[in-house]
């Protein structure tokens, strides 16, 4: 890290940053402190928010049956969708990790899921995919498991939205090919020349280079999977079901505020996610100094 | 010479089985693309009663009925909105996320650690809550049904994500050229502008082309502020044909979401490369 | 991660001038698009009355394609006959919609004329955001059925105004129920007979086909039955007007049909919605369910894949207990700067003969009765089966309760989430019951 440089004015340092301040003060802080003061209060959206303390937190955490069925919910997809994603992002650009004349048009193809976003039409089809007579269905029928439609079916219908997340792995396969790509070959040669098969070297040479990599698509993804919302309102209709088992915490969050008109028990399930989501990073980015290989001089 | 063309089977063979490794799982993976390609050449009555991949007859009514556009406005007219929002979207973040972003990552001022904490915290936070202060905020302006409350948040720096990776690839810029600029007398206004963005190229694309995709599928901000049917995007275009009261048309919807998903493909692939080249010098590791 | 080879730094720098020149037409190019979407934006942007004395109005609602298309018209020839007038129309899908309308009414920038649902009128009125139909706002409502308007009243105060009349009905399969053996549905019919029928049907396909559709989950069809057991959804207090006893009841009414095989399995039946994507029905997996008639369409038919009936409910006691609902309803906002005009275009909207001739079944049935009975003329297929089922009930129908309270929306879906645990087999129909009245108490008070 360089010295403390005297010669530079933070002034420039305020112009460059001075759009980010602009929006920050004008869309972000203002907004934000709005939700923050609205957690403490009873708001209906139309009237004005009455002063409640912290009844919001209390209730919530104390008698809301239908809270606690959407932490457990969005915990269990948090841990389920976010590895099974990112180890089907680093297959996939293990893969496709070498020359070829194709390379291209199979990284496109790879990506096509996840250009698709979550519209209409992806959730018609996915719910079609998993639907009683649905391909999911007669295929299993044909191994003689007899399994129903998967989405109305309330002991699957939350894996109909993990696999619709895994299905859309194209942002943290990108980030991985780079990734790789960063490698330098002489680790490999080595690594050849040590006679060491294709495991160990993945082992000692692929996993190490490319843990920060991982790290980052950790942190993002992780992120990600706590805010999920849109897979399953569309899936679902909005509604969480069936039997509340795919109510995420943001889907609940939108239909205390936006169905019921609660905002101010919304806005304290907003903070107290953000305080979640806070202490999940932090722990991650703690345990990465265990398994996280930096080769740079500038370790940070 | 046996050993070598043993080799050069072998070495054949595996390309064939990684071809067939690659072929088989991209038929699994766009097996619904697929299946959403046959549901905009079938008949309405099909799309809702049968799950059959394939169409028994294909028609291609659901496309001109698409074409013919929603409520008396054409097609072009969603397409070319849908292009204003997310070519301003795009631009708005080059610009803002880069100039932030260099500020965080190359100069030194006092409140850098603590401000660089709350832009990432800005991740954090669902945006739903977020969504009426906001409206408020454009209302009170006179702004709503303009593009204005969605492209100006953009050149505002809002989307953190974008600041975040940039800041990490200028990081790992190497010292010496920002360095030479220096000795060069360059003061940080010149050294941004002719060494670090030039070189910060690769992130750049990376923003430009993740902005591009995700405003182009983004639905719930651009029906909040856009009021006139003639302001419409392609998003906003897709759920007129769909209404749970009354009768929907699924079949001219599946053939706008394909043609909607056209420009998207064709702009991932020719510039699927730079994305990869663009976040392979970014400093994940820095 | 600093490239500690130079040369790769060179080659960076070289990409990097390479691209400063080429990237200054695309610089240009995007100032250019910026530039264009802000002027397209601004340009747009007008005030809410012109300088040249015209109004200007903002008319918003739910519905689809075909739905919008006679709405412009309509709204041409308003503004061909009020030329200083002009109405600016916005719609989406019924979620969407209620999504966008709720941050406009809490951001303070709502349309004048409101498209509202029977659910949420009073969710609305209470909260100030709607205009009482008075002196400054007047609509002739003298051709509308003072039953039918009874829905849009609170306390006496008229809050909005129908768009279509619509009533519960129960669709069927005739060639499926004759193919069963099983007796006609028609004016007069039981639950008993209901629960016979259906279970002969399942019988008669393997339950290949399910009798009907499980209506246990949907509050609209225990209203019904509430109301032939001379109680209601809600006290005029706006408080719950029934006990645990009654769900229970018509929950183990329903889950026993269910468990005999008589109605649609719990996989089937939680996807219902009102949408037709969603309909067993449509799939053929049923051969009836409870629906209302405004459903049926020019289009009906295709959907199906087969021609269907209607008939009234099943009822065990003198009462049928249906009622002449508004299908959909309109509004005018509180704050808008022009409620005059706002109620004149909705009063052109219902009353004007050629308007609503444009307009046909696209909202249900007309409302003004002489409107109606022009269209009636008019009509085949599916959509004269609903004006001729209509026609038959139409002594039978009671007054429409008034808007549901505060919460209403919130009961009505925790009904159907509670039900699919009963049919889940995770709680028994009484245990449910009960639950379902402690959370939909709590969703009332507060």
């Amino acid at each position: 890290m360089s010295r403390y440089r005297h010669d530079e004015r933070p002034a420039i340092a305020y112009l460059f940053l001075s759009p980010w301040v602009a929006g920050a003060l004008l869309l972000t802080i203002g907004p934000m402190l709005a939700s923050l003061y609205l957690s403490f209060t009873d708001y209906d959206l139309f009237t004005t928010p009455a002063w409640v303390g912290l009844d919001n937190y209390r209730r919530m955490l104390t008698e809301d049956d239908r809270f606690l069925a959407s932490v457990w919910v969005t915990l269990r997809y948090v841990l389920i969708s976010t590895p099974l994603k990112l180890a089907a992002a680093l297959g996939v650009a293990l893969l496709l990790n070498r020359a070829s004349r194709v390379q291209g048009a199979y990284r496109s193809a790879f990506y096509a899921p996840s250009l698709l976003g979550t519209s209409v039409a992806v959730a018609l089809v996915w719910r079609a995919i998993f639907d009683r007579q649905g391909v999911v269905e007669r295929t299993f029928a044909a191994l003689g498991i007899e399994t129903g439609g998967w989405t109305t079916n309330p002991r699957l219908a939350l894996i109909v939205l993990v696999l619709l997340a895994v299905w859309q792995f194209g942002a943290p396969m990108v980030i991985f090919l780079a990734g790789l790509k960063q490698i330098p070959p002489e680790l490999y040669d080595a690594s050849a020349v040590d006679g060491a098969g294709w495991w160990r070297t993945f082992r000692s040479v692929t996993l190490p280079m490319l843990s920060p990599v991982i790290l980052f698509n950790l942190v993002l993804e992780t992120i990600h999977a706590f805010q999920s919302f849109t897979p399953a309102y569309i899936v679902s209709n909005g509604r969480g079901g069936p039997s509340d088992s795919t109510l995420f915490y943001t889907l609940y969050l939108y239909q205390r505020g936006f169905t019921e008109f609660r905002m101010g028990y919304a806005s304290a399930m907003a903070w107290l996610l953000l305080a979640v989501i806070a202490v999940v990073t932090a722990l991650v980015f703690r345990t990465a100094r265990l398994w996280v290989f930096y080769s740079g001089e500038e370790p940070r | 010479m046996s050993t070598l063309t043993m080799a050069l089977t072998s070495r054949r063979a595996r390309r064939a089985v990684w071809h067939l490794v690659c072929l088989g799982l991209l038929a699994a993976l766009l097996y619904p693309v697929a299946w959403l390609v046959g549901m905009s050449f079938k008949p309405a009555e099909e799309i809702v009663s049968s799950l059959s991949i394939l169409p028994k007859q294909i028609i291609g009514s659901n496309y001109a009925e698409a074409f013919q556009g929603s409520s008396g406005i054409s097609i072009w007219r969603f397409f070319a909105n849908s292009v204003i929002v997310a070519g301003g979207c795009v631009a708005g973040n080059l610009l803002s996320c880069s100039l932030a972003a260099y500020a965080f990552a190359k100069l030194r001022f006092r409140l850098r650690g603590p401000l660089f904490a709350f832009m990432i915290a800005t991740i954090m936070l669902p945006y739903h809550v977020m969504l009426i202060p906001q409206y408020t905020i454009f209302q009170k302006l006179g702004l709503v049904d303009t593009f204005i409350p969605l492209i100006l948040p953009k050149f505002l720096a809002t989307d953190a994500f974008f600041v975040f990776l940039i800041v990490q690839f200028m990081r790992g810029l190497p010292r010496d050229l920002s360095d030479a600029a220096r000795i060069d007398g360059c003061g940080p206004v010149r050294a941004f502008r002719s060494v670090i963005l030039p070189l910060s190229r690769p992130a750049l694309v990376t923003t430009a082309i993740f902005t591009f995709i995700w405003t182009w599928n983004d639905f719930l901000m651009q029906l909040i502020y856009l009021n006139d049917p003639g302001k419409y995007t392609l998003p906003l275009a897709l759920r007129l044909y769909v209404d749970q009261t009354s009768e929907s048309s699924y079949g001219p919807m599946f053939a706008m979401s394909v043609l909607t998903l056209v420009p998207i493909v064709l702009f991932f692939f020719a510039f699927q490369r730079l994305l990869v080249e663009g976040v392979a010098t970014t400093g994940l590791n820095g | 991660m600093t490239p500690a080879d130079p040369s790769l730094a060179r080659r960076e720098r070289k990409n990097g001038m390479r691209a400063s020149t080429r990237g200054k037409a695309a610089r240009v190019a995007v100032a250019i698009m910026a530039l264009g979407a802000l002027v397209a934006g601004t340009a747009a942007c007008g005030g809410d009355s012109g300088d040249d004395g015209k109004v200007k109005l903002r008319f918003a609602w739910w519905g689809n394609a075909d739905r919008a298309e006679v709405t412009e018209r309509v709204v041409e020839l308003f503004e061909r006959q009020n030329p200083n007038i002009t109405v600016d129309t916005s719609f989406a899908e019924f979620n969407a919609y209620f999504q966008k309308l709720t941050t406009e009414v809490a951001g303070g920038g709502a349309p004048d004329v409101i498209q509202m649902d029977y659910r949420y009128v009073r969710e609305y009125a209470d909260r100030n955001a709607l205009l009482e139909f008075s002196d400054t706002a007047t609509v002739d409502t003298s051709e509308i059925s003072t039953s039918l308007l009874a829905g849009g009243k609170i306390d006496g105060k008229l809050y909005a105004i129908p768009l279509g009349q619509n009533t519960q009905e129960f669709t069927y399969d005739p060639a499926a129920w004759e193919a069963a053996g099983a007796e006609v549905p028609e004016l007069g019919w039981t639950w008993e007979d209901l629960a016979v029928a259906t279970a002969r049907i399942s019988a008669a396909t393997g339950e290949q086909t399910y009798g009907a559709v499980d209506f246990g989950g949907i509050e609209d069809w225990f209203e019904v039955w509430l109301r032939q057991n001379g109680k209601d959804l809600y006290t005029d207090s706006g408080e719950l007007g029934y006990t645990a006893d009654d769900v229970t009841a018509w929950w183990e009414l329903t889950n026993g049909l269910r468990q005999s095989g008589a109605l649609t399995p719990a996989d089937l039946s939680t996807k219902v919605d009102g949408s037709q994507a969603n309909d067993p029905m449509v799939k053929k997996l049923a051969a009836a369910g409870f629906a209302y008639d405004s459903s049926l369409t020019a289009q009906t038919f295709e959907i199906y894949g087969r021609e269907i009936a209607i008939a009234p409910f099943p009822s065990s006691s003198a009462d049928l207990g249906q009622y002449a609902k508004p299908s959909m309803q309109v509004c005018v906002f509180k704050r808008s700067k022009h409620p005059a005009e706002a109620a004149a275009f909705i009063d052109f909207f219902i009353n004007d003969p050629e308007a609503s001739e444009i307009l046909g079944l696209s909202r249900g049935m007309p409302v003004n009765q002489t409107n109606q009975q022009t269209i009636g003329q008019t009509l085949s297929g599916p959509p004269k089966l609903a004006y001729d089922y209509e026609q038959l009930v139409a002594d039978k129908l009671k007054e429409a309760p008034p808007p549901p309270p505060k919460g209403a929306g919130t009961v009505k879906s925790t009904f159907q989430r509670i039900y699919d645990d009963v049919i889940f087999d995770k709680a028994s129909p009484q245990s449910a019951a009960e639950r379902f009245l402690k959370e939909a108490k709590q969703a009332l008070t507060s």
